[in-house]
C-alpha cells in the first residue's frame, strides 16, 4: 500500500523540479515522507524503463494510433476516485454506509458481495479484506493497528513509513488489510494524536493489551477508538 | 536547429519527466510511450516558440497532462461496466481495495466531463494548489474551483449513494 499524501507534500511537477535541480527544502521534506518516498522511487523506477525503452521510441516518433485497451482508462480513474474519496469530507448523513455512524473508526469488511460495516464482534472470514474510515472530528494523525488473542500487535495503516497519516474530517483510509487463516479475536485500534506519534510508543502501548478488554490501554497524548473482530469461518 | 536537434537536446533533458508524468497518468507503460511521442511531437512543433530553459519543465509536464487526458478519451471512461472489470483488469492481485475503488471510480467520473477529471486530477492526485492548477491550464481561479466542487459533488453521489 501507498502512503497517502499529506498537505505538506510538494506538487508532482515540484517533485520533478526537485529531480532537475535539488532543492534542499525538498529534500528534507522527501527525508521524512512516506508518500514522497515511495513517490521517488516510482520515479527511479519509470527513468530506468525510459532509459531501456527510449532510442525505441526515438526512432519511431510519429504517433501511433492504436486503438485504447479498454482497461487503461479504468486504472486512473481509480487513483483520481481514491484520491476523491480522500478529500470528500462529511458525507451526506444518511448514507448506507454509516452502520455505526457516529463513531470515530469504522471497519468496512469487503469478500463476497457488497461491503459491510463491521459491528462489534462480528465474524470476519479467511481471505477478507479490511478499509478502515476515521473521523477524529479535528485534523489528528492516525495509527490503525490489530492485536490478536497473544496480544502480538500488527501495524496496518500506514504500512510503511516513520509517521502517521494526516486525516482531517472523516475519511476512508487508503490501502486496506487482508486477514490470513488465523482463528480467534482480533482487536482494531485506530490511534488519533494531535500530535504526530511515532509507531514504536503505538506498539508498545497495545502490546500485550488483552483482547477481550479495550479500558487497559492508555496512550498520553492520543485517543483511541476499537472494533473487536471474530476470525474463522462461521 | 534541425527538427532531430532540437528533439534530442529535450529530450535528453526532459524526457524522464515526461515518460513519468504519462505513465503517472496513463499507468501502462505502452500507453505512456504512445503520449510521449505525441509530445515530443508537439515539442518539435513548437522549437521556434518554446520557453525559456527554466521553464520548460513546466510546459512538458502541462503538454504532457492534456495528451494523457485527451487519450483517455470520453467513451473509454464510461463504456466498461463493473462486471468488466475483474476480467479486464491487468493488476495480478484484485484486492478489494482496487476492485472497490475502481468501482467507486466508474460510478464517480461517469458524469465527469474531460476538464472536469483533469482539474481534479491536477488538484486531488497531483497536489497543486486551486491556484496553481488554475495557471498550468491558463483557467480562472474560480473555473477550476467550480470544476472541482462539480467533480467531487459527482464523486459523493456515486460514491455514497
Ligand atoms: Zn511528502
Amino acid at each position: 500500500m501507498n502512503a497517502a499524501r499529506t498537505a505538506q507534500c510538494p506538487s508532482d511537477l515540484a517533485l520533478e523540479e526537485h529531480l532537475l535541480h535539488a532543492n534542499p527544502a525538498t529534500a528534507r521534506h522527501i527525508a521524512g515522507c512516506a508518500h514522497c518516498q515511495t513517490w521517488e522511487r516510482s520515479a527511479a523506477e519509470a527513468s530506468r524503463a525510459f532509459a531501456r525503452e527510449n532510442p525505441r521510441w526515438m526512432a519511431t516518433t510519429q504517433a501511433r494510433s492504436r486503438p485504447l485497451p479498454r482497461w487503461a482508462p479504468l486504472l486512473p480513474a481509480a487513483a483520481l476516485a481514491a484520491a476523491a474519496l480522500f478529500f470528500l469530507r462529511s458525507p451526506p448523513p444518511e448514507s448506507p454506509l454509516y452502520a455505526t455512524k457516529g463513531e470515530e473508526l469504522t471497519v468496512y469488511i469487503g469478500g463476497q458481495g457488497a461491503p459491510r460495516a463491521a459491528t462489534q464482534g462480528e465474524r470476519v472470514r479467511p481471505g477478507e479484506a479490511l478499509r478502515f474510515q476515521v473521523a477524529p472530528g479535528a485534523a489528528a494523525f492516525v495509527w490503525i493497528a490489530s492485536v490478536d488473542s497473544t496480544g502480538a500487535v500488527s501495524r496496518l495503516v500506514p504500512a510503511e513509513g516513520t509517521t502517521p497519516l494526516a486525516v482531517d474530517g472523516t475519511q476512508l483510509l487508503p490501502g486496506s488489510a487482508v486477514l490470513d487463516a488465523a482463528e480467534g479475536p482480533e482487536r482494531i485500534w485506530a490511534v488519533m494524536s494531535r500530535e504526530p506519534l511515532s509507531w514504536a510508543v503505538v506498539e508498545q502501548a497495545l502490546q500485550g493489551s488483552p483482547v477481550r478488554d479495550s479500558t487497559t490501554v492508555q496512550i498520553p497524548g492520543a485517543r483511541t477508538a476499537t472494533v473487536l473482530l471474530e476470525r474463522g469461518a462461521p | 536547429m534541425r527538427d532531430g536537434d532540437a528533439l534530442s537536446e529535450v529530450c535528453r533533458r526532459l524526457g524522464p519527466a515526461i515518460y513519468r508524468r504519462c505513465l503517472k497518468i496513463l499507468r501502462n507503460p505502452d500507453e505512456a510511450a504512445d503520449a510521449c511521442q505525441k509530445v515530443y511531437m508537439q515539442l518539435v512543433r513548437h522549437r521556434s516558440r518554446l520557453p525559456p530553459e527554466p521553464e520548460q519543465l513546466r510546459w512538458v509536464y502541462v503538454v504532457a497532462t492534456r495528451v494523457c487526458f485527451a487519450q483517455l478519451r470520453d467513451d473509454a471512461w464510461e463504456t466498461a461496466s463493473g462486471a468488466e472489470l475483474n476480467h479486464d483488469a491487468p493488476a495480478p492481485t484484485d484486492s478489494f481495495a482496487e476492485v472497490a475503488d475502481r468501482q467507486m471510480a466508474l460510478k464517480a467520473l461517469s458524469c465527469a466531463t474531460e476538464h472536469e477529471r483533469m482539474v481534479a486530477w491536477l488538484v486531488l492526485v497531483d497536489g497543486h494548489s486551486q491556484e496553481e492548477a488554475a495557471e498550468l491550464l491558463s483557467l480562472s481561479r474560480k473555473t477550476v474551483g467550480k470544476r472541482i466542487q462539480l467533480f467531487l459533488a459527482n464523486a459523493r453521489r456515486g460514491v455514497f449513494e
